[in-house]
């Protein structure tokens, strides 16, 4: 699935630290505001066009979440020049791959189209950006499309549940409080002058980063962007200002027992620095921790509760160092059958304190970032993958020139720094542990 | 989970290739078939082995499971590495190898910077010929497999699964668990997996593209020199029949108690030798292909808003073609959604398509074919994909004007070969 492989490019950062990897980077600055940025690649005459704002599902109004997402089913529903439906209608038609996401800090539109094409892009995208034309039954039906959605996402499934659940016990009072898609309670009453006002409010060319990859420059590109965005008014966005975390002082369990889980699991969420938020320092190292320790079959956990314990068939390891407010460290584990969660959390605890005590493997740490680095040429084939891979890097508030310095700044993180990390981070008193039950049988 | 919600439903992948390369057909003095597409731009070498007739299909009843087990095993130690030297040594060059597994074959993907090829396709050779089959590996697939089994029971995707083969397949090996039961993979052993590789794992049944940065001369003479030791013979256990899709309609319910229902609905399909095969993937197009737009996705998100997405696909096999959609809907609105899904479905055959329509879905599909070209990974598999079709080398130059050729009249002939709703086969999970 498309969403799960821009994940993983995501995860897989390149890290270039040879000149002949590096990345082409071109940008400037509309007057209206609104940052460009170009990324070259000549191999196919085809142009990734993603635009990105930042507004996302924490920005959503007080008791109306799910509204930054409800926005974006809408921008596909009518503007100014163009009828709903003519956006799916013309880029089909054109050959072109589509899709949008809202997440908690951002919300993203794409299109991958043959590059002479790129002009109807623009100018479909300008126009939605103008305003919106959805009419009142539209957005009635696209209610009941989100709800459906909700439906298939996360009430079909345990997991989804859960993982609902441990955000919410995670962050009390920050707004990644409320899932994206938003509490159903809250979807049913959304309406579309929600809409019309969040658009009003947020969607405005000084909002926005355009980044534009594939088969052109930014020479080409420029009196396009000027042409169909240049004419769109500047507009002053409210200053982001999300309610912050009070300290993290007590651990959380949450439990989720559900007829339809026949295997449990075990996941455990740490609140964690970002790029952003908290000490930032500790952030690069923590993506290079979450690599040792759960990135494939040679990671420490893997290794000590897999092959060594044989307790858990899986662990996997994540960290998204991008989020604008505080990150999230998770491990989740699927134990081998008849493994008892309390037994794999007492294994993993052990192996987290063993770590700790110990620190990284000189010889683990050199793999892992060999790894990382060799990820970078593979991360550039696709023209969506950079475009992705650039546009959470610049939406978490790093330069467009740290792409091609990432590899620098992975290869410098230390043993003793991401021993620090690890110890920072991996406190019990700053975690939810959240397990996933079977119901008992009676 | 993340938390990032894909709006439009995924676009079906169509097999979008199309590159500025030229596909060379090297047979080598070791007797192996390479086709290669030289793209020297990154120096990235993707190489796509396949083995046909070497699927979960070909697993004997009492050893369902042993195809997947071996996949995995494969990775877990060869040659003179054990599993964790061997994902070691991988990491540290930064070398990708993946093995997958479908009904019918078998396939290794590897990845390799230019510089690190000659470890890249030693290791690759020792995965396919020399897998050790270490005591405590096997174990450890086993004990990951019988949880994935047991973490299935309750998923009502898998379950729609199972479904879907049991009414479609019945007693055919395409209905067969390919993950094995709890039973089946306490009995496979080691003799069964080596077995496996000997009869599996041949020169005969294989079939390799390669893309990327390398010469024909160094591609023949890496590869010979590495699958020299590959069994000449393919022995499968038993040949895989031939089965059609069941004529008549049924409808199968699988309770499963959860707010929205899971619709998976199929009618007969064409295999790709089909003369057919190309006018009926653009029929595809046009009724449920791509995410929005299509006739379906219209009448069932757009106009009633029953669904959250509606997506249909061609599904040729090796022994067995269908057309095949799916969609969810709240339980109380799935029998007016099957009725909306029956009378769109008739409307089409009687109806046919639109000049617009039609030419639209043209300019779709071959428009976004070149977009697929920006990776190696998918310009392999789909050189592989005509291999094991025999679609001939050519057929990355002819796809597009096979496409701009269909006429309306070839739309309405494919639509009243295929698409009758009263003969629909229909799995629901849920409780609607």
């Amino acid at each position: 699935m498309r969403l799960r492989a821009l994940l993983l490019a995501l995860a897989m950062l390149p890290a270039s630290a040879h000149a002949e990897g590096r990345q082409p980077i071109e940008t400037f600055t509309l007057k209206n505001g609104m940052q460009v940025i170009v990324l070259p690649n000549h191999r196919v005459p085809a142009v990734n066009h993603m635009i990105w704002y930042r507004v996302g599902a924490a920005d959503d109004v007080q008791g109306k979440s799910g509204l930054a997402h409800y926005h974006e089913h809408l921008m596909f529903k009518g503007s100014p020049a163009f009828a709903a439906g003519d956006y799916v209608k013309l880029l089909n038609k054109n050959g072109g791959e589509h899709n949008a996401f809202t997440g908690a800090d951002t919300t993203s539109y794409y299109v991958t189209i043959a590059k002479d094409r790129l002009p109807l892009v623009i100018q479909l995208e300008a126009d939605r950006m103008r305003g919106l034309t959805v009419t009142e039954e539209e957005s009635q039906k696209e209610k009941q499309v989100i709800i459906e959605e909700r439906r298939q996402r996360i009430e079909n499934s345990p997991a989804a549940l859960l993982n609902e659940q441990i955000n919410a016990a995670l962050f009390r009072n920050h707004p990644y409080h409320n899932p994206t898609i938003g509490w159903m309670h809250e979807m049913e009453g959304l309406t579309r002058k929600d809409v019309l006002a969040f658009h009003e409010t947020y969607y405005h060319p000084n909002n926005a980063v355009l980044i534009v990859s594939g088969d052109i420059t930014a020479a080409e590109l420029k009196p396009l962007a000027e042409k169909y965005y240049g004419p769109l008014l500047k507009k002053g966005v409210p200053a982001r200002r999300w309610l912050s975390e009070p300290p993290q002082l007590a651990p959380r369990t949450v439990t989720l027992t559900h007829r339809h889980v026949s295997q449990p699991s075990l996941t455990r969420v740490y609140a964690a620095p970002s790029m952003n938020e908290g000490d930032k320092t500790l952030a690069v190292p923590l993506v290079v921790l979450s690599h040792l320790l759960g990135g494939g079959k040679t990671s420490a956990l893997y290794k000590s509760l897999v092959v060594e314990k044989k307790l858990a068939s899986e662990v996997d390891v994540s960290y998204d160092f991008y989020a604008r407010g505080p990150a999230k460290f998770s491990i989740d584990i699927v134990p081998e059958n008849k493994v008892t969660l309390d037994v794999i959390e007492k294994a993993l605890d052990e192996a987290l304190t063993q770590f700790m005590k110990q620190g990284a493997d000189e010889a683990a740490l050199a793999r892992t970032k060999r790894l990382m680095e060799g990820e970078e040429i593979y991360a550039r084939e696709g023209l969506t993958s950079t475009s992705n891979i650039m546009g959470w890097m610049v939406m978490a508030g790093m330069q467009p020139e740290d792409f091609n310095r990432w590899a620098d700044m992975v290869n410098a993180v230390t043993a003793p720094q991401l021993l620090k990390a690890a110890q920072t981070v991996l406190v019990k008193e700053a975690s939810v542990t959240g397990y996933l039950l079977p119901q008992e049988k009676p | 989970m993340k938390q990032f919600f894909l709006c439009l439903l995924v676009m079906i992948c169509l097999p979008c290739v199309a590159f500025a390369g030229k596909v060379q057909e090297i047979k080598t003095p070791g007797g192996l078939t390479i086709w290669l597409m030289e793209e020297h731009a990154l120096p990235i070498i993707t190489t796509q082995v396949s083995f046909t007739g070497s699927g979960t299909a070909y697993d004997p009843r009492e050893k369902d499971g042993r195809t997947n087990m071996v996949a995995a095993l494969l990775l877990e130690g060869a040659g003179a590495r054990d599993a964790k030297t061997f994902n070691e040594a991988l990491e540290e060059e930064a070398i990708r190898l993946n093995v997958g597994v479908d009904e019918d074959l078998v396939q290794a993907m590897l990845q390799t910077i230019t510089t690190h090829k000659e470890q890249a396709f030693s290791m690759l050779a020792d995965a396919l010929i020399r897998p050790r089959f270490d005591a405590d590996a096997v174990i450890r697939v086993r004990a990951k497999m019988q949880a994935l089994l047991v973490e299935q029971r309750e998923s009502p995707s898998y379950k729609l699964m199972r479904g879907w083969q049991e009414a479609v397949y019945g007693n055919h090996p395409y209905a067969r668990v390919g993950l094995g039961t709890e039973q089946s993979l306490n009995a496979l052993s080691e003799k069964d997996f080596r077995d496996y590789v000997k009869r599996y794992l041949t020169k005969e049944n294989m079939i390799i593209s390669v893309v990327g940065d390398i010469s024909p001369a160094e591609i023949t003479a890496l590869l010979d020199k590495q699958f020299a030791g590959l069994p000449a013979r393919y022995a499968p256990d038993s040949e895989v029949p031939d089965i059609a899709f069941p004529a008549q309609a049924s409808e199968a319910v699988i309770v499963h108690e959860m707010p929205q229902s899971i619709v998976n609905f199929g009618l007969p399909g064409l295999k790709r030798s089909d003369p057919d095969y190309i006018p009926a993937f653009v029929m595809n197009q046009i009724l449920g292909g791509s995410g929005l737009g299509s006739r379906l996705a219209d009448a069932i998100r757009v106009k009633r808003a029953l669904t959250y997405g509606i997506h249909t696909q061609m599904e040729p096999k090796a022994h067995s073609a269908a057309w095949r959609g799916v969609f969810s809907t709240r339980n109380g609105e799935v029998k007016n959604a099957v009725e909306l899904l029956k009378s769109t479905l008739a409307t089409f055959v009687s109806k046919g398509v639109t000049k617009e329509e039609l030419a639209d879905a043209k300019s779709y599909l071959t428009g976004s074919f070149i977009l697929g070209l920006s990776s190696n990974e998918d310009v392999a598999s789909f050189l592989n994909m005509m291999q094991v079709h025999k679609l001939g080398s050519d057929y990355l130059e002819k796809r597009n004007s096979l496409i701009e050729q269909v006429s309306a009249a070839d739309i309405k002939r494919v639509s009243e070969r295929l698409i009758d709703p009263a003969r629909l086969r229909m799995v629901i999970v849920g409780k609607p």
